[in-house]
């Protein structure tokens, strides 16, 4: 298997193997081409080195890798949109005629609010890719989580200052030796060089 | 107190420190990154104490540390594992008390930096070319259990600090000689790292997960003897000028070295081809690391490479005069280096 994934929020296109990868999207090329033409293309190699596109090989003789993909094709859209619509249109009308019964009840704004949440919680997805690894559980792969090194550093040195509270050091030997070096005539020529 | 400048190599099998003194001189430490935990009590306690064995203690353990942990494990076998707070280059993820042991030794050999100019350097592996473990999680882990003692610190790829240490020269068409440019290879445990490096700038690196250990695994498996023992053989008997072929672990042994090397260069010599990099007159390979210090290494590895198709050509292979030391010492030569600049 020849996997490969769009890491960006962008549509890609390999001009040279004619492929075009939504955002997110990942496909597998040795299902569409050879494998010597996937490996030749020098739109994907270029992608690559740019990290928009991740490369992702499995070989049979190798651990399986499954991707299996939840397409948010059009027509199942358009079809769940017309039910929810449908669906909303039907509880607006019984809330209209609960208002009327009750004028005590949901205010305007009230009915704005639930209005708008139904709307969010309706609004189709991007295309999402799901890995799922045999003998595994899946791995959701539609999030980028990138951690500032500094950030990453600080929160370790935190980490083990917690874990190292409440504990002693009662006794701790090293092999120790003491020896003639040339470093510092290193270090003077290495300054040298470096500067 | 003056400003300090420390190397510190982390290593699958030893933790190092080097420090350079005012005489001249470098001081340096190590201790086995080893440790076993014994559970709590009174009479431990006691028996701790009354055999100086080297301890940290928490609420409910006491953690044997170094050298000590492998007598404790060797007494009681079976009851006591043996564990290791590093793998494969890297802190060992299956290990819950890696951080707290690290942590200690770091505290125990260096202490906090006494102010703003003092400064570590330590290294970690190349980018692997044979697993998806990469280094960030583990290097941001170190940075961080020096950071919290005050130190200033530099990290660099643990073949570049064989080549600080080592001084390899290329000499150019011209005649011209460019010090600290070749190869750099350090042998370790856990991994075997290699930089290519021009004027003490690394322009290359990778690192193999096979090591010493992944040899020792090997042999084990095929002629049926327990690691430690494979271990010390390989320590104390092991001779490539002199192989005993009716001895089958010395036999597999030096079968399983032949393929690490071929393995390392192989791979090497296709990251430099990816690179494209231009050396147009031989490079000198300098060899480092407690894996490179059986007798004949050397002639070994010549061998080795002389049948294989290489793009470079080698002027010279040799190993460092302190193979064990020199990682920690390229470590001290770039933490020099860096304070100068700070």
């Amino acid at each position: 298997m020849f996997f490969i994934v769009n890491k960006t929020n962008q549509t890609i296109t390999l001009g040279d193997i004619k492929i075009t990868l939504g955002p997110r999207q990942a496909v597998d090329l040795d299902r569409m081409m050879e494998r010597r033409l996937s490996e030749k293309s020098v739109h994907l190699q270029a992608a690559k080195r740019r990290g928009h596109i991740e490369i992702r090989i499995k070989d049979e003789d190798k651990k399986v890798e499954k991707v299996a993909y939840i397409e948010s094709s059009k027509g199942n859209l358009d079809s769940l949109k017309s039910d929810i619509l449908n669906e909303l249109k039907g509880s607006l009308k019984d809330l209209k005629d609960d208002l009327k019964r009750d004028s005590g009840g949901l205010t305007k704004e009230d009915f704005t609010q639930i209005v708008q949440s139904v709307i969010e919680a309706t609004v189709p997805r991007e295309k999402e890719t799901i890995i799922i690894k045999e003998g595994a559980g899946f791995v959701r792969d539609d999030v980028e989580v990138e951690i500032n090194e500094d950030v990453a550093i600080d929160i370790n040195a935190r980490a083990v200052t917690k874990i190292v509270k409440d504990t002693e050091i009662k006794s701790m030997h090293y092999k120790e030796e003491e020896l003639e070096s040339s470093i510092l005539s290193n270090v003077d020529e290495l300054s040298d060089l470096l500067d | 107190m003056a400003s300090r400048a420390v190397g510190q190599d982390c290593g699958t099998m030893f933790f190092q420190t080097a420090e350079n003194l005012s005489d001249g001189t470098i001081k340096f430490k190590e201790i086995r990154n080893s440790f076993v935990a014994l559970e709590k009590t009174e009479e431990i306690e006691q028996a701790l104490s009354q055999n100086n064995w080297q301890y940290v203690v928490d609420g409910k353990n006491y953690f044997i540390i170094g050298e000590d942990s492998m007598r404790v494990s060797r007494m009681f076998p079976g009851k006591v594992n043996l564990r290791r707070p590093m793998q494969s280059g890297i802190l060992n993820k299956g290990e819950e008390k890696k951080m707290l042991v690290m942590a200690k030794m770091i505290e125990s050999s260096i202490g906090s930096s006494p102010d703003d100019k003092s400064i570590v350097c330590t290294c970690v592996s190349s980018d692997p070319v044979d697993d998806a473990v990469d280094n960030t999680f583990h290097k941001a882990r170190l940075e961080g259990m020096f950071k919290r003692l005050g130190w200033y610190v530099k990290v660099i790829e643990e073949g570049h600090a064989v080549i600080l240490s080592e001084r390899p020269v290329f000499t150019d068409k011209d005649g011209k000689e460019i010090p600290y440019s070749g190869i750099g290879i350090s042998l370790g445990a856990g991994k075997t790292n290699c930089v290519l490096a021009y004027r003490g700038l690394p322009v290359l690196g990778m690192s193999c997960a096979r090591g010493g250990d992944w040899i020792d695994k090997k042999v084990s498996d095929q002629t049926d003897t327990s690691i430690s023992q494979v271990t010390n053989i390989k320590e104390t008997k092991l001779d490539f000028n002199n192989i005993d072929y009716d001895n089958d672990i010395l036999f597999a042994l030096d079968a399983y070295y032949s393929n690490m090397l071929e393995y390392v260069f192989k791979n090497f010599a296709k990251r430099f081809s990816k690179v494209k990099s231009q050396f147009e007159a031989p490079i000198d390979i300098v060899l480092a690391g407690g894996t490179s210090m059986p007798n004949g290494f050397v002639d070994k590895v010549k061998k080795i490479i002389g049948g294989l198709e290489l793009p470079f050509e080698i002027k010279e292979v040799r190993r460092s005069d302190d193979p064990r030391n020199s990682v920690v010492k390229g470590c001290l030569t770039q933490a020099i280096i860096s304070q100068k600049r700070l």
